[in-house]
């Protein structure tokens, strides 16, 4: 099982720090981007793939792979989000 | 998403508005999470087409040390920094995060420059309670103008090239966008089924805006 889980310290995901102890940074093992694991920010915990809604997590070391600086570089990776158009060189990035 | 607006959330709690840098940088955002479709028991509050979830840095269970130097095209420079210690079953630990970053743009005159600041001390008094204080600064300017408008009829706004249809000037005043937010959270895992957050935020934001505004928009 590929598991691209990401660690946050201060939830202590035992789901996630036991399937993937190094995290997506073990560059010699196999990396999966792919995320499995709730944030803690939803409240529920265990697999994505058992929640009944559908979620895409998008982690900070698959943005620092890919380039990533704003939130809508990350948005990229969701489908169905878009980003508004804003004028704005401050970037507010009004989601649609 | 999926045609409707969708509010963004940091930590669970929303954080964004109209105008601003809000935790709008890769440096303290640790994942972003897209919840499809209404989800009141994910996120009590929430639109029907879902929402975007921020979950900012914080100590992670191994320790992080990360610099990080990019450049681009349109005189694009960045340097971003990562420190943080790993978490104690007692006891204190960190995250710091920092970055700067400037960038000209296709057009004339704007230059902006961002500033970023995250410390994050997490004190454990046991394997299963925790206190956690963040702070996030995030300080943007703009020399040149602050946004990008395209001014005059529509036959002159496609004739001319694309760097005159920019209403900015050199001498304007600099904008700014800065944010400044505080977060307090405590966490107690009861049992392994069980655990309670309780949380809040502070947060200060300021913003000025130079533009110009032509005589002859149409």
């Amino acid at each position: 099982m590929l598991t691209g889980t990401e660690c946050t310290g201060a939830t202590k995901d035992r789901q996630s720090a036991k399937a993937a102890p190094e995290g997506n940074r073990d560059y010699g093992k196999k990396k999966s981007m792919r995320t499995d694991s709730m944030s803690p920010v939803l409240r529920m915990e265990g697999r994505m793939l058992e929640i009944p809604q559908n979620i895409i997590g998008v982690t900070a070391d698959l943005i620092r792979e890919q380039g990533g600086l704003e939130l809508k570089d990350m948005i990229r990776n969701a489908s169905g989000v878009k980003i508004g158009y804003n004028s704005s060189v401050f970037d507010a990035s009004a989601t649609v | 998403m999926r045609g409707f607006y969708a509010e963004t959330y940091v930590n669970g709690m929303p954080q964004r508005s109209t105008m601003g840098a809000l935790t709008d940088d890769a440096a303290f955002i640790e994942r972003v999470d897209f919840v499809k479709g209404p989800a009141g028991f994910l996120i009590s509050s929430g639109d029907p087409g879902g929402s975007i979830n921020i979950t900012t840095k914080t100590p992670r269970q191994q320790r992080v040390r990360q610099l990080e130097l990019s450049g681009g095209s349109f005189g694009f420079l960045r340097g971003s920094l990562d420190l943080g210690s790993a978490v104690k079953e007692k006891g204190f630990s960190y995250r710091l995060n920092g970055a700067y970053q400037q960038q000209q743009s296709f057009q004339d005159f704007l230059k902006t420059r961002k500033y970023v600041a995250s410390p994050v001390i997490q004190y454990n008094f046991s394997r299963r309670t925790s206190l956690l204080a963040e702070y996030n600064f995030i300080n943007m300017q703009s020399d040149g103008g602050s946004s990008i408008t395209k001014i005059g009829t529509e036959s002159e706004v496609l004739k001319d090239r694309i760097g005159n249809n920019y209403a900015g000037d050199p001498n304007l005043p600099q904008s700014g966008s800065k944010s400044q937010s505080v977060r307090l959270a405590f966490e107690h895992r009861f049992n392994d089924h069980l655990r309670l957050t309780v949380q809040s935020k502070y947060t200060v934001n300021s913003t000025t805006v130079w533009y110009l505004i032509s005589d002859n928009y149409s």
